[in-house]
C-alpha cells in the first residue's frame, strides 16, 4: 500500500513517466496472468494458483485505475496519447482492449485538447519517417485515430480531423511498399472518420478518388497473394493459368474487372442461375486457394532449413524465395487477405463503418471492426450425430469458437459471447472491471476459447493446459460427437487434448420425455417429444479479428485425425430453404452491382423487394444486442416476428403484418373487423411508385425447393441491413462519384 | 412461426420484466412454460405466489395459449382444476396481437377484481357477492395453505 501511495504522489509530478510506467505495468500484469493460470480453469478458490492469479489481477486493476485517474486532466490526456503512440503493441490483443477501455472511460477532453493531440500524432508520424520506428508509429497513430474518431464521432471529430491527416492516411493506404497492417489500419481510420457525415463528404470529395485507390489496393492484394500462392505451390504452367482464372477470388472482383472495361457484359443481364453457379465457383475458388495454401504451408513446415522471406511483401522477392518459411508467408497472406476484405467492404458500402460485422459475400468470412465483442451463430444446428467444421484464423486476437445453443445470449457491450452465459457467475470476482477479467481469462486459453454447450445451455470448456498459442493462419477444427457427448478441438489438425465431455444430450432428452409422458399420460394428452436444443456453430470475435469458416464446402485444410467417415461436415446437416438461399444470393448480387454501372432505375424495384426480404433473412440470427433489435423490431410482423411487415388490412387500415400471417387472418387482430382486402405496403420509402401499392395475390409463394445440401452460412447481422438501406440511398451518389 | 414468436416474447419478458409477473419455459420445450403471478396487494391474495402452467399450441399466436393455475386458488372464476375463466383466452375473443404478458396481466387483474356474474364455480361466486368477509377469509386461508412460498 505504501508503495502504491508513493506511486500516486509521484505520478502527479511526472505525468508522462507515470503514465508510461502504469501502461507498462498493465501490460506486464496481463502477461504474468497469461503465463500463470486463468481463473476459469481453477476450480478451488483456496488453491495457491487462485491466489496468484488474484494478485496479478489486483496489480492490473491498480495500474488501470492509475491511468484512468491520471487521464482526467487535459494535459495528461495528451500525455496518455503520446505514451500509447510510442508503446502500444498490437501483437498483444489485450493492450487493444485496454486502450479502448481507457479512452472510453477517460474524461471527455475539450476540443482544444483533441485537436492538439491529433496534431501531435500527425507530427510524430511525419517525424518518424525514415527512422526505425516508422512502421510502429504509423500503425499506432492509425489505431489511435481509429479509436478516437469512433469515440468522438460528431462535433468533436472536426477538431480531430484535418486534411493533412487525410493525406497521410491515404498515402499510407495506397503505398504498395507499406506494411499491410499499417495500410489496413489507415483504411479503418478513414472509415471511422467517415462515421461523421461531414467528414465523410470531405473524404469522398478529395481530388484523389478514394474508390480508385481502393480498387487498386484490392487488385494489388489479389495479385500479391494469388500470384504468391500458385508459385509457391509450384504448379505447372497450365495448372497455373487455370488456377489464376479459377482462383479469381470472389464474384465482386469479376464485377470490378467488368466495370473497368475489361469485359463489356453488364452484370444486370446475368441470369440468377448463372450467378449462382458463378458464386459457387468463386466460393470454391477462395476456399481452394486457402486449402492449397494451407497444405503447402503444412508441407514446408517440416522443412525448416529453407530461407525466410522478406516481410516487405514484393511479389518478385517472394517468387525468388519460393520456399519461404511458412510462418512469414502465412503472415503476409493473412495481412493482404484482411486488407483486401476491408477495402472491398469500404468500396461496396461507401465507407460505412456502422455495421457490426464485415461479412464476406459468401457468408463464411467474418470480420469485426466494432469495439464490442461481437458474436454470430450459423443458420443451421445439429441435434444428433458427429459433426466437424474448421475455422481459419487470420488474426491472433481473442476469439471464442465453438458450439452454442439458441439460449446462449450474446451481449457485445459487456463482452459476453459464445460460452459466456454462465461461465462467470456474477460477483465471483472482487473486481469492478469484470469485463476485462473475462477477456483476460479468455486470453489465457491461447487467446482462443473453445466452447461447447451442453444441451441444457450451460457452457463447458476443454481443459486448457499446454495449448500452443495460435498465430495468424492457424486452422482450428472442431469436432462434435453428440452421440457420445464429446467435443474436441484440433489446431492445425493436431489433437492437443482439447476434449471436453458433456452430458449426453440424447439421454437428457430421453429422460425429459419420460418424465413428461408420465406427467401427461394420465390425462390422455398427446405429448410432443422434446428433442433437446440444437447446437449451432458459433463464433465471437473481439475487434479487428478476422476468420474464414469452412463447413465442408471445400476440402478440409487439415483433415482431423479421426476415423474416415466417422463424422460429417456441417454443411451436410441441413438443407437451407430455397428462399433463404435465394435471398442471400440476391443480396450478394446487389453488393456486386454496387461496383458496376447499372442504372439506378432498374435497381429501384428489386431493391425495395430485397430490403424487405433481407429483413427476413436477418431474423434468423439473434446475434444482435437487444438494443439494436429494438430499432429493427419496427420492420417485423407484429404477429410472428419472423418476416418483415408489408401488409395493410382493408377496410380498417391496420398494418404491421407479413404476407403469411395476413393470409391466415380473417379478421383484423387489432380491431376484429372483417378483412376485405390485403394491401402490400413497402416498409421502406425506397420503393418505386409501381411497387408501392399492389393488391396481394393470394397465390402462395413458390415452394419449389431443390434438396441439394447447401452450406449453412452465418446469417447477416441486422446492422448490415441498415447499411444496405443506407447504401441504397447513397447509391445514386455513388454512381456519380464512383461509376 | 410460433416458435419465433414465443422466443420473441421470452426475450421481451426477460428484458422488460413486468412487476408481479414472470414466465419462462420449464425445460427445453419452448411451447411449455411456467408462469407465476404475485397476489395483488389490495386483494385477499396479497402475499401469495401463484404458479401457472402455460401451453402454447403450434398455431400460436392464432390460437390462444392454454393457461391453468397449478397453485390452488379460491376464486369464483378459477375452478378446482385450475382452469381460468377469462375472456381474453377464449377462442373467439383471442386476438393474435395479444402477448402473454398481457394475458398474465389480465389474470392478475382477475385476482384483484373477481367477476362473480360469470363465475366458473358458482358457490364461490355466491359467497363473494353475499358474504365478502367469509370470502376474504377463505381466500386468505387458501393463500396461506397453498400459495405461500
Amino acid at each position: 500500500m505504501v508503495i502504491s501511495l508513493t506511486n500516486r504522489i509521484l505520478t502527479r509530478l511526472h505525468r508522462t513517466r507515470a503514465i508510461r510506467q502504469s501502461w507498462k505495468r498493465l501490460i506486464a500484469a496481463t502477461n504474468d496472468l497469461n503465463a500463470g493460470n486463468s481463473l476459469t480453469g481453477i476450480q478451488s478458490r483456496e488453491s495457491s494458483e487462485y491466489i496468484t492469479a488474484l494478485q496479478h489481477e489486483s496489480e492490473l486493476t491498480y495500474a488501470l485505475e492509475t491511468i484512468l485517474s491520471l487521464s482526467q486532466e487535459e494535459k495528461e490526456y495528451k500525455a496518455l496519447i503520446a505514451v500509447i503512440l510510442s508503446t502500444l503493441d498490437t501483437r498483444n490483443p489485450l493492450s487493444m482492449a485496454f486502450l479502448n477501455h481507457i479512452i472510453d472511460r477517460a474524461a471527455l477532453p475539450s476540443k482544444a485538447t483533441i485537436s492538439s493531440a491529433s496534431e501531435m500524432i500527425l507530427q510524430k508520424v511525419q517525424r518518424s519517417k525514415k527512422t526505425p520506428t516508422e512502421t510502429l508509429t504509423k500503425e499506432n497513430a492509425c489505431i489511435l485515430w481509429c479509436i478516437l474518431a469512433e469515440r468522438f464521432a460528431g462535433d468533436l471529430c472536426f477538431s480531430l480531423w484535418s486534411s493533412e491527416i487525410g493525406d497521410e492516411l491515404l498515402a499510407m493506404l495506397s503505398s504498395p511498399t507499406e506494411n499491410s497492417t499499417v495500410r489496413l489500419y489507415a483504411l479503418l481510420a478513414l472509415e471511422k472518420f467517415a462515421l461523421t457525415g461531414t467528414i465523410k463528404t470531405l473524404i469522398l470529395s478529395r481530388p484523389v478518388d478514394i474508390a480508385d485507390v481502393l480498387r487498386s489496393v484490392i487488385r494489388e492484394c489479389q495479385q500479391k497473394y494469388y500470384l504468391t500462392a500458385p508459385s509457391l505451390l509450384n504448379l505447372k504452367d497450365e495448372q497455373h493459368r487455370q488456377a489464376n482464372t479459377e482462383l479469381m477470388p470472389l464474384h465482386y472482383f469479376n464485377q470490378f474487372v467488368r466495370s473497368h472495361g475489361l469485359a463489356t457484359e453488364p452484370f444486370s443481364t446475368t441470369p440468377l442461375s448463372e450467378s449462382v453457379s458463378q458464386q459457387a465457383g468463386s466460393l470454391q475458388g477462395v476456399n481452394d486457394i486457402v486449402s492449397r495454401f494451407q497444405k503447402w504451408a503444412w508441407i514446408t513446415s517440416s522443412n525448416p532449413s529453407l530461407p525466410s522471406v522478406d516481410l516487405d511483401g514484393s511479389t518478385e522477392k517472394l517468387k525468388q524465395k519460393a520456399g519461404a518459411k511458412n510462418d512469414a508467408a502465412l503472415c503476409l497472406w493473412t495481412g493482404y487477405r484482411q486488407l483486401e476484405h476491408c477495402s472491398w467492404w469500404s468500396l461496396s458500402y461507401t465507407f460505412d463503418a456502422t455495421s457490426r460485422w464485415k461479412m464476406g459475400s459468401c457468408g463464411l468470412e467474418l470480420r469485426n471492426d466494432h469495439p464490442n465483442f461481437e458474436s454470430v451463430r450459423a443458420t443451421a444446428n445439429v441435434k444428433v450425430g458427429k459433426w466437424y467444421y474448421e475455422v481459419l484464423a487470420l488474426t491472433d486476437g481473442i476469439m471464442q469458437i465453438g458450439w452454442a445453443t439458441e439460449r446462449c445470449h450474446f451481449v457485445p457491450e459487456e463482452g459476453l459471447g459464445v460460452g459466456d452465459d454462465n461461465a462467470y457467475p456474477p460477483n465471483f470476482l472482487p473486481l469492478k472491471e469484470r469485463l476485462w477479467i473475462r477477456l483476460l481469462s479468455k486470453y489465457n486459453l491461447g487467446k482462443i476459447l473453445y466452447v461447447a454447450h451442453k444441451a441444457n445451455g450451460t457452457a463447458v470448456y476443454p481443459p486448457t493446459t499446454s495449448i500452443p498459442q495460435c498465430k495468424p493462419g492457424d486452422v482450428i477444427g472442431t469436432y462434435l460427437d453428440l452421440d457420445n457427448g464429446l467435443c474436441t478441438f484440433f489446431i492445425n489438425g493436431k489433437d492437443y487434448g482439447l476434449t471436453v465431455e458433456f452430458d449426453q444430450p440424447r439421454k437428457q432428452a430421453f429422460e425429459t420425455n419420460k418424465a413428461r409422458r408420465q406427467k401427461y399420460g394420465k390425462t390422455g394428452q398427446t405429448v410432443k417429444d422434446v428433442e433437446g436444443l440444437g447446437l449451432y456453430p458459433a463464433i465471437s470475435l473481439t475487434s479487428h479479428q478476422h476468420v474464414i469458416v469452412n463447413f465442408g464446402q471445400s476440402p478440409w485444410m487439415y483433415p482431423p485425425s479421426l476415423p474416415e467417415g466417422g463424422f460429417q461436415p456441417m454443411n451436410a446437416c441441413e438443407t437451407m430453404p430455397e428462399e433463404l438461399k435465394r435471398n442471400i444470393l440476391k443480396l450478394t448480387r446487389l453488393r456486386g452491382r454496387k461496383c458496376t454501372r447499372v442504372p439506378i432505375s432498374s435497381l429501384g424495384r428489386k431493391a425495395a423487394e430485397l430490403s424487405g426480404r433481407a429483413a427476413w433473412l436477418d431474423s434468423d440470427s439473434d446475434t444482435e444486442t437487444m438494443s439494436s433489435n429494438e430499432e429493427k423490431e419496427q420492420t417485423f410482423c407484429t404477429i410472428c416476428y419472423s418476416e418483415p411487415h408489408c401488409i395493410q388490412l382493408q377496410p380498417c387500415g391496420h398494418d404491421g403484418f407479413c404476407i403469411t400471417c395476413a393470409k391466415i387472418l380473417s379478421t383484423c387482430p387489432l380491431c376484429r373487423s372483417t378483412i376485405t382486402k390485403r394491401r402490400v405496403v413497402e416498409p421502406a420509402q425506397l420503393s418505386s411508385p409501381n411497387a408501392s401499392s399492389s393488391t396481394l395475390s393470394v397465390s402462395s409463394a413458390s415452394s419449389s425447393g431443390t434438396n441439394e445440401p447447401v452450406t449453412p452460412i452465418f446469417s447477416l447481422p441486422k446492422a448490415t441491413l441498415s447499411s444496405l438501406h443506407l447504401t441504397l440511398n447513397t447509391i445514386e451518389e455513388m454512381h456519380e462519384r464512383f461509376g | 412461426m410460433a416458435l419465433k414468436r414465443i422466443q420473441k416474447e421470452l426475450a421481451e419478458l426477460n428484458k422488460n420484466p413486468q412487476p408481479g409477473i414472470s414466465a419462462g419455459p420449464i425445460d427445453e420445450d419452448m411451447f411449455h412454460w411456467q408462469g407465476s403471478i404475485a397476489g395483488p396487494a389490495n386483494s385477499a391474495y396479497k402475499g401469495g405466489v401463484f404458479k401457472l402452467d402455460i401451453v402454447f399450441s403450434a398455431d400460436y399466436p392464432f390460437k390462444p395459449p392454454v393457461v391453468k393455475f397449478i397453485t390452488k386458488v379460491y376464486h369464483p372464476n378459477i375452478d378446482d382444476d385450475g382452469s381460468i375463466c377469462v375472456s381474453l383466452l377464449k377462442n373467439d375473443v383471442w386476438k393474435p396481437a395479444t402477448k402473454l404478458h398481457q394475458v398474465l396481466g389480465s389474470i392478475s387483474d382477475l385476482l384483484e377484481n373477481p367477476n362473480p356474474e360469470d363465475a366458473l364455480v358458482a358457490s364461490i361466486g355466491e359467497v363473494y357477492t353475499t358474504n365478502r368477509t367469509k370470502f376474504n377469509k377463505t381466500a386468505k386461508d387458501f393463500v396461506k395453505k397453498y400459495a405461500t412460498p
